[in-house]
């Protein structure tokens, strides 16, 4: 027994979160089993974050259950400028959705969205440049901080598609395959705050 | 006049109408063996449907039942279909070439039980939860060990009782989700099993015999599962029991809404007027399209859309719309839900009169 698991939506911060919550009207219908779910792994992920500084900021829009959100990455990935000119990038802001029957169906597609910034565009084989469709493995039923943990190895290339046939953007996997050894960033996630005490010298 | 051998229980197939999907490495060797035991038997099936989207290749020679040079590139489905009309010439067999998912629902309807010949989880998923529980059609389900080992298994689906999620655990839908495409248009090569044409045609067998006891006992037998291993001579039947921890809902939609409109002429709003009429008390009304109603979410694939999320498409005609005309349309008002019939026989056939 759970007990009652109160949620309160984040406030918006940005156009950004506005035009998130426009777009993806209307709120969906949950059942009691999948709406416990998404709060409690929200919740579960909310306690992590609040351990200390990371790579990411987690702001849930969904307003009276935590389906819809907006995930916003420091983590250092690539982008390419309207020159072709590619370039490290570590400002990245995605959108995620779990859909009513998020517990036997996950369609990546339908879930995630790349959403900002597209110039300069993101470049990675999993992630078109054009529509902002992520290509990531994710499981029915997987928790909130399991996707995050994902996404943020997919933005610093540890996560990637090797076939050119089946990625999104076959420039990028070109690129990788012959430029890319190493994750572009081996930053953890998720820090944990430095904590200083200073002990009182004995008088 | 024609000898015929004493088939124990063959006259439980008379007349029935029968679906194979998959016609692989056990499907290939099903319909053929299911063929062959009515033609000795000298019973007729009412209809037998085959469905599978790929084509026969050399290399099927080996595992599958197709060993003939003219079959090869040809679709399995017409290949099976032939050998199945040169053994039985009077069965009545329908093809489609085509994934599942695509399949309307309609092909499913007045089917008496489906056999799942398949490859995947995310298929069998497809076929039983999302096809056949819906329309209350048994499944024998069969699948064999990929990696060289001689094991089979066999489930059988009764609607009402445990489904096939109700054996599944996380591991199973991280298994889906492996199984997804990365490309939005694209999709996985089909799964060339390693198993042998022997393990095929032993689980072909024993489906067939699952299936018979199906057909002659009736539901009342419920959900059960068999595997074995031929290397060492083992056998494991068990009955399944319904999850109470399981993710499907276990709905079987027993109500049908006739669209009042022929596909070809009907728009969305004679589906939106077709619901209201049947749920008129019912509150706010919900609608499942079979593949979607737009190409951006939330009017995906077998997402629920309300009435008013459709007003600004409701003037579209259904043919413009991805829709084909034996496809169902769930609706859900309340506490009850109902299947829109886009082919209304009786409709089509009072416009033709007029």
């Amino acid at each position: 027994m759970t007990g009652i698991v109160t949620y309160q939506p984040d406030e918006c911060q940005n156009a950004v979160d506005l035009l998130l919550v426009t777009q993806s009207l209307p709120q969906p219908q949950y059942d009691a089993v999948t709406g416990d779910f998404l709060r409690h792994s929200h919740r579960e992920c909310a306690a992590r974050l609040a351990e200390g500084d990371g790579l990411v900021q987690v702001v849930s829009l969904g307003r009276t259950v935590p389906w819809l959100f907006r995930l916003s990455f420091r983590t250092r990935g690539l982008a390419r400028d309207a020159a072709g000119q590619v370039q490290p990038w570590d400002d990245h802001t995605i959108a995620l959705r779990f859909l009513p029957d998020y517990l036997r169906r996950a369609q990546h597609f339908e879930m995630l969205q790349y959403v900002g910034p597209r110039e300069p565009a993101p470049f990675h084989p999993n992630i078109c440049p054009h529509t902002g469709a992520i290509c990531l493995e994710i499981y029915p039923g997987e928790e909130l901080l399991e996707i995050v943990y994902s996404l943020h190895d997919l933005l610093r290339w540890r996560l990637r598609q090797f076939s050119e046939t089946d990625a999104l953007n076959r420039d990028a996997c070109s690129y990788g395959r012959n430029l890319v050894a190493q994750p572009t960033d081996d930053r953890p996630l998720l820090g944990r705050r430095f904590r200083l005490e200073f002990l009182e010298s004995a008088k | 006049m024609t000898d015929r051998l004493k088939v124990a229980g063959a006259e439980c197939w008379a007349g029935k109408r029968l679906l194979v999907a998959g016609l692989g490495n056990i499907g290939s060797a099903l319909v053929l063996q299911l063929a062959r035991m009515l033609a000795e038997a000298g019973v007729e099936l009412g209809l037998l449907r085959l469905i599978d989207r790929s084509s026969v290749a050399a290399r099927h020679a080996v595992n599958q039942a197709y060993d003939r040079a003219d079959e090869v590139g040809r679709p399995k489905t017409l290949a099976a279909a032939e050998r199945v009309r040169a053994i039985c010439p009077r069965v009545a067999v329908e093809t489609l070439v085509a994934d599942l998912d695509q399949a309307p629902l309609g092909w499913f309807e007045d089917i008496d039980l489906c056999f799942g010949c398949l490859d995947s989880l995310q298929a069998r998923q497809t076929l039983v939860s999302e096809r056949a529980w819906r329309l209350n059609v048994p499944v024998v389900d069969g699948g064999v060990d990929g990696g060289g080992e001689l094991i089979g298994r066999v489930q059988t689906v009764v609607p009402g009782g445990a489904c096939l999620e109700c054996v599944w655990g996380v591991a199973h839908y991280r298994q889906i989700a492996r199984e997804t495409p990365c490309h939005p248009l694209g999709r996985r090569p089909p799964q060339s099993t390693a198993a042998p044409l022997l393990l095929g045609e032993a689980v072909a067998g024993a489906m067939l015999a699952e299936a018979a006891a199906l057909l002659a006992a009736g539901p009342a037998g419920g959900s059960r599962e068999i595997v074995f291993d031929l290397a060492n001579g083992r056998r494991l039947e068990s009955r399944i029991r319904r999850a109470a921890g399981c993710r499907y809902d276990h709905a079987v939609v027993q109500r049908r809404i006739p669209l009042g409109r022929s596909f070809g002429i009907a728009t969305l709003a004679d589906v939106i007027a077709a619901a209201e009429r049947e749920f008129a008390a019912a509150g706010d009304l919900q609608f499942e399209f079979p593949r979607g109603l737009l190409d951006r979410p939330p009017f995906g694939p077998r997402r629920w859309l309300r009435a008013g999320d459709l007003l600004a498409n409701s003037d579209r005609g259904l043919a413009e719309l991805p829709l084909a005309p034996l496809d169902r349309i769930r609706i859900r008002g309340g506490e009850r839900d109902a299947f829109v019939v886009l082919d209304d026989a009786r409709a089509i056939a009072e416009e033709l009169r007029r």
